[in-house]
């Protein structure tokens, strides 16, 4: 088994939330509330999770793109939650980012060839332009486009291709890590299939550890090898992919599952609809979270925040019954 | 039109009129709808799939788009069949109020947001069946209850912003249907919303179309979506309406490449645990609309592409048997051909 390449240990972002004429801060939101989790070196984690339940802020705040509140990071065995800017430099180039929305991702007034190289300038990858082209060229053509693209503007490329010009560019300085946050949600679903198909194939070909975020639970299911659940900040169920899928063991999972509509018309499935919204994350319910909409809450699921434990080999759930599912 | 017939599309084109051409956003599509049935419009963005609805409420916005030639039949609740495009803006206003409405994608740019949701319900009801304020106020609480919105009468004062995306469009149904319509188009009415929201959307239209009896016309691009609500589909693609069939056999054997192409292309949860094979792909880019391929629009994406044939001239619809159409010069060939 490969070695870990990120760990995670407890990681909570609270943004403050700011009131008053002294905008003194009143309350915060906690956008994520102690999460931990790691992925081996050639690995893909899944996030899943209803909009709000913490996915992005889990993915920019690994990156350091964002600070974190509180919890540990850390990369190939380093420690880099406090790291100050130079030390992380090295640190960013083995880490990079690919976004949701491949129309406002990319500089519209940029060329690219220019887009793709800006990373190659950043970390001083590429001593001549020569070299900086000829590696932009190499990129077009691992993410399926042409070098011939590279003098023309985002605004000549459809969804699919924009997406694989991000791709590229997360991919210049050969980063050993890429957080993925929604790389397919904004796309055809013709295209789609094509952007998740080059994702993979890139991952098996470089040897890539993936982070993939993404609210459609087939999608995710398909690219990676274990799924972690998230609910307002917090994650509910870990667990290898097939494993989630077929045997959910969290209340959670089992709800999201069932309500994911199936494209085949003679399936015909007795549905758990959960009831209400998500609660807001400035104030989530005491105990476990997923109480207010759970079939399963008892009276004590109130008391106590429930543990991620292992239930299974490998497989964890945030839950105190151990008597259902 | 036949009896059972509520809504009927003859050769609708609709242009927008560009100052980099003309954009024939919808170019030739039939179709029809009948009474108290779901027919799902599947397709990719820019395929037409909002131009049909707007152009059959006729809210194509003018400059720069026009529906440019077709009928858009339809039965009233008087039992009367009117072409929607020759009626004057007033006569369409009644019928926007009493016999089709509307749901969009993202419920807050159709709700003001300076009225609260109880206003803009009873505005609704008041303009369009004359009732008096205190009736219709009345009447919005009894249709947020049916919507199933806790504490309906609390909500009645609460603004859009205060609610969230779920909520809104349970707001937004509850507003379309006040008129009782026969007709409901839902432009991709679960979208913008989580599974978990939309599988209560989905259960509600659901409930709703069981009680009070109306068809919809219910526009997504989610196939898990289609399969679970509809009883026919139609599938768009560059302006035209590429296949028609029952939503059973659309699924089971498609005819169209296009229709299979998209069928391959979504993983599925039921089955990915056993088959976690390579997802098929369509190759290739969604066409720009100012310049479609010649012949079939989708000719430079298919597998089954014969130079000289399918390039030619545009195909046309043909009738396959069982009440299902195909737009493809080969679809007896392909037929054959499984998988
Ligand atoms: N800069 C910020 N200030 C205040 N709250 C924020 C900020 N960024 C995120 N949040 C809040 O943190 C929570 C989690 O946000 P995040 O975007 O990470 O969720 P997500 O699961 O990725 O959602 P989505 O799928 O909608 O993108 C949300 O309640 C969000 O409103
Ligand atoms: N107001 C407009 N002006 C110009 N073109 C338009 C306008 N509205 C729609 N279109 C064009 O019409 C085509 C179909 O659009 P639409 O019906 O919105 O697609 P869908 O709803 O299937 O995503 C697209 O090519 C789109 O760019
Ligand atoms: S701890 Fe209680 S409320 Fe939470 S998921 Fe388990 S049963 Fe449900
Ligand atoms: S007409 Fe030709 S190109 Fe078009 S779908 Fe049929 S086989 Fe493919
Ligand atoms: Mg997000
Ligand atoms: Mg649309």
């Amino acid at each position: 088994m490969n070695g870990v390449l990120l760990e995670v240990k407890d990681l909570k972002k609270h943004f403050p939330i700011r009131g008053g004429v002294l905008s003194r801060v009143v309350g915060s939101v906690k956008a994520v509330d102690g999460v931990s989790f790691s992925i081996r070196k050639g690995e893909v984690l899944g996030l899943v999770g209803e909009s709000g339940s913490g996915k992005t802020t889990v993915g920019r705040t690994v990156l350091r793109l964002i600070e974190p509140t509180g919890g540990r990071i850390l990369f190939d065995g380093q420690d880099i939650t406090e790291l100050p800017r130079e030390k992380l430099r090295p640190f960013r180039r083995r880490m990079q980012i690919i976004f949701q929305d491949p129309f406002s991702s990319l500089n519209p007034r940029m060329t690219v060839g220019d887009i793709i190289a800006e990373p190659l300038l950043i970390h001083g990858i590429g001593k001549t332009p020569k070299e900086r082209t000829e590696r932009v060229a190499e990129l077009l053509k691992l993410v399926g486009l042409s070098p011939d693209h590279m003098r023309r503007y985002p605004h000549e490329f459809s969804g699919g291709q924009r997406q694989r010009i991000g791709i590229a560019r997360a991919l210049a300085v050969a980063p050993e890590f890429i957080v993925a946050d929604e790389p397919v949600s904004a796309l055809d679903v013709s295209i789609q299939a094509q952007v998740v198909n080059l994702l993979q194939d890139l991952k098996e070909e470089l040897g890539l550890t993936l982070l993939f975020i993404a609210h459609d639970l087939a999608v995710v299911e398909y690219i990676s090898d274990r799924v972690a659940v998230m609910y307002l900040g917090k994650v509910m169920e870990l667990a290898p992919a097939r494993e989630l899928y077929r045997n959910p063991k969290h209340p959670y999972t089992e709800a999201l599952l069932s309500a994911v509509p199936i494209p085949d018309p003679t399936v015909k499935r007795e549905r758990i609809v959960l009831q209400g919204d998500i609660p807001s994350p400035i104030n989530p319910p005491s105990g476990c979270v997923f109480r207010t909409r759970c079939r399963y809450a008892l009276p004590e699921c109130a008391q106590v925040v429930p543990e991620l434990k292992e239930v299974a080999p490998g497989h964890y759930k945030a839950c105190i019954r151990d008597d259902i599912l | 039109m036949d009896e059972k017939r509520l809504l009927e599309v003859k050769d609708l084109k609709v242009h927008f009129f560009t100052d980099d051409g003309v954009v024939k956003a919808v170019d030739g599509v039939s179709f029809h709808v009948n009474r108290g049935e779901t027919l799902a419009v599947v397709g990719e963005s820019g395929s037409g799939k909002s131009v049909t609805s707007l152009a059959i409420m006729r809210l194509i916005p003018s400059p720069p788009g026009r529906i440019v030639g077709g009928e858009i039949l339809f039965r009233g609740k008087d039992g009367k069949v009117r072409d929607l495009t020759k009626l004057s803006e007033q006569e369409m206003r009644r019928i926007r109020g009493n016999d089709i409405a509307m749901i969009f994608q993202e419920p807050m740019t159709s709700l003001n947001p300076v009225y609260t949701v109880g206003d803009q319900i009873a505005e609704a009801i008041m303009l369009h069946q004359g009732k008096s304020r205190k009736e219709a106020m009345e009447l919005a609480a009894h249709m947020l209850e049916l919507v199933g919105i806790p504490e309906p009468r609390k909500r009645l004062s609460n603004y859009p912003h205060q609610m969230s995306g779920g909520m809104r469009q349970r707001v937004m149904i509850a507003m379309a249907l006040s008129c009782n319509p026969s007709l409901l188009i839902a432009d991709e009415p679960t979208t913008a919303l989580d599974v978990t929201i939309q599988a209560q959307i989905l259960e509600l239209m659901k409930k709703l179309q069981e009680e009070l009896g109306m068809a919809i016309l219910f526009i997504t691009h989610n196939l898990g979506v289609v399969a679970e609500m509809a009883d026919r589909v139609v599938v768009m693609y560059a302006g035209r309406v590429v296949e028609q069939a029952d939503v059973v056999p659309l699924f089971q054997e498609p005819l169209h490449p296009y229709t299979r192409g998209l069928l391959r292309s979504v993983p599925r949860l039921d089955l990915a645990a056993e088959r976690k094979e390579r997802l098929e792909a369509i190759p290739g880019n969604v066409p720009n609309p100012l310049y479609l391929p010649p012949g079939c629009a989708f000719h430079p994406r298919c597998k089954h592409f014969v130079a000289g044939l399918c390039d030619a001239e545009v195909p046309p619809l043909e009738d396959a048997g069982d009440g299902r159409q195909v737009r493809c010069v080969r679809w007896r060939e392909i037929r054959e051909v499984r998988a």
